[in-house]
């Protein structure tokens, strides 16, 4: 049989679920009885009196901090207690699983009130850092498990011919293991990165500056929420697009030796 | 026997290497009552059983036996890539023996050495080929080279490229693994094999992946090396290539060394019934 051409069934059905949706959306911002204006925003966005960003760019350029640090120190760590999971040794094992199941199955929330209100206080800790430490110690509970489920699953023949080449163990895991590890790691590396960024928002309640803590000032003063949440969603829509772009970008670089 | 052997192509041609010259009393492979324990859910499988097995430098010997005999084993205990648990293993003057199960740290590094020595002096081509698949025909042959022995990339790629025209590969070079047949792919496995210049070259069951057609070019690349005077140790199932290239031949069985000798005789006049019993199922008559 020759090349099938593609369907076109899958084609009508995504067409009407968006018609359905844009509908929705539609009808409901009509029957809504709200006067919209966005261009208050503008002295939040950039202060030309004092020409200055405002506000809002304050908040963005703190979340881009706070994810920024949070997913290097997180992945750093995360990658470490990643190798720790594999190790047979009982008291490392279940050290490292309850420091997994700990991060992972507590709220944030619950966690950053811990580190910033009892750590924090202890050890003389300021809100941004307990903030960014939170963050990547949560951040770190998943990539772990994301960098021994891969792990788990390399080849142990490839490793086996790496090792009769007679490379040593560094040579390996730093030319053979990683480049593959990586480009299978990535997409739920992207996945949990891209969380991150959004789960950033919930150190507004520590009073670090950021998107959302931003938002609710401006809320706080101008009494205008949905302009104000629709421009901070969008901002963590482009923030969150940027990153996910870099990571397919990386994710086609590395599988260029699949496409041959 | 006469008759095997002067049947043999390469005898008639004179490049048969029973060379006595060549069989020093120096062994570059020894194995001396080689044990080796897997442990399993029901207890502790024995895969080698006192193995004892010499190999001089330039010899080419096959293994050969049914499947789970403890051929492949030994071949990676050869290449210290399967610990053994007791006896000692001696490849090319690089001793090792069972690993103690000690903390002691220098002692653990002693022994990370001391493998890293050995795996430098052989090199192993495997069943499924097992090369890179994120790195080119010629990266995958470059890599020995370039880290093993710290060439500069540009003689490391001049190197990996005289070696893939030696396999017949060399307008193959810029293509991933992926794009290769089976027996390219075992092709290049071989050169990345070569490319560290081993002392001894291991194949485990080189060609038992292949499709029935590709089997030959495989065979043909291998036999030149063995001609060339490369020390190979060669598992295989093809007894047509073991009569042809081996001088010596050596029987598994169940983990014990049941037989072994000269290649011709052995096929010829088998003395244990087991032997016999594994020619007959195999099929015999490939020589």
């Amino acid at each position: 049989m020759p090349e099938s051409k593609p369907s076109i069934f899958p084609t009508l059905v995504a067409l009407l679920f968006m018609l359905g949706l844009f509908f929705l959306v539609v009808k409901s911002f009509q029957s809504l009885d709200y006067e919209w204006d966005f261009r208050f925003l503008g002295p939040y966005i950039w202060d030309s009196v004092a020409n200055r960003p405002g506000i809002m760019l304050q908040g963005l350029w703190g979340t881009l901090k706070i994810s920024f640090q949070s997913i290097c120190l997180g992945t750093l760590l995360g990658t470490a207690v990643g190798f720790l999971l594999q190790v047979r040794e009982p008291v490392t094992r279940v050290a490292t699983l309850c420091y997994v199941d700990l991060f992972r199955n507590t709220p944030v929330l619950v966690q950053l009130y811990v580190m910033y209100f009892v750590v924090g206080t202890a050890f003389d800790m300021s809100a941004e850092s307990a903030g960014v430490l939170t963050l990547s110690l949560f951040c770190s509970a998943y990539i772990a498990d994301i960098v021994r489920g891969t792990l788990v699953n390399f080849d142990v023949g490839q490793r086996d011919a790496a090792k009769a080449v007679g490379l040593n163990d560094f040579d390996i895991a730093r030319l053979i293991v990683l480049p593959q590890a990586l480009r299978r790691m990535l997409p739920p590396l992207v996945g949990q990165f891209v969380s991150l960024v959004k789960d950033s928002s919930l150190v507004s309640v520590i009073s670090i500056l950021e998107l959302t803590k931003a938002a609710l000032n401006v809320v706080a003063v101008s009494f205008r929420s949905f302009e104000t949440w629709f421009l901070i969603a969008f901002l963590y829509l482009v923030l969150n697009t940027i990153v996910s772009t870099c990571g397919r970008w990386l994710e086609n670089r590395l599988s260029e030796s699949l496409h041959a | 026997m006469n008759d095997i052997l002067l049947s043999n192509p390469d005898f008639e041609k004179g490049t048969l290497k029973i060379n006595p010259q060549q069989i020093t009393p120096q062994p570059i492979v020894k194995l001396s009552n080689v044990n080796k324990n897997f442990k399993t859910k029901h207890g502790n499988f024995a895969a080698l059983k006192n193995i004892s097995l010499e190999v001089f430098p330039g010899e080419v010997v096959t293994l050969i036996g049914p499947s789970g005999s403890g051929k492949s084993t030994c071949l990676r205990a050869i290449n210290a890539l399967e610990f053994i648990s007791g006896g000692q293993i001696e490849v090319c003057g690089i001793r090792y023996g069972e690993v103690k199960n000690s903390n002691i740290i220098s002692q653990w590094f002693k022994q990370r050495a001391l493998t890293l020595q050995i795996r430098r002096n052989t090199a192993m081509i495997f069943q499924r080929f097992e090369l890179f698949p994120h790195l080119t025909a010629l990266q995958n042959v470059a890599i020995g080279p370039r880290y093993v022995h710290r060439l500069s990339a540009a003689e490391a790629f001049q190197k990996a490229e005289t070696l893939l025209q030696k396999v017949g590969l060399q307008n193959h070079a810029s293509k991933f693994p992926r794009a290769l047949s089976g027996g390219q792919q075992q092709r290049v496995a071989i050169a990345r094999a070569l490319a560290v210049e081993p002392r001894v070259l291991l194949c485990d069951e080189p060609t038992s992946a292949l499709d029935p057609e590709l089997v030959g070019e495989v065979t043909d690349v291998l036999r030149d090396i063995a001609l060339s005077g490369v020390t190979m140790l060669v598992v295989t199932h093809e007894m047509s290539f073991a009569a042809q290239v081996s001088q010596r031949c050596v029987f598994f069985d169940a983990g014990e060394i049941v037989e072994q000798g000269l290649t011709p005789s052995l096929f010829a006049n088998p003395q244990s019934q087991r032997l016999q019993q594994f020619l007959q199922r195999v099929g015999s008559n490939h020589f």
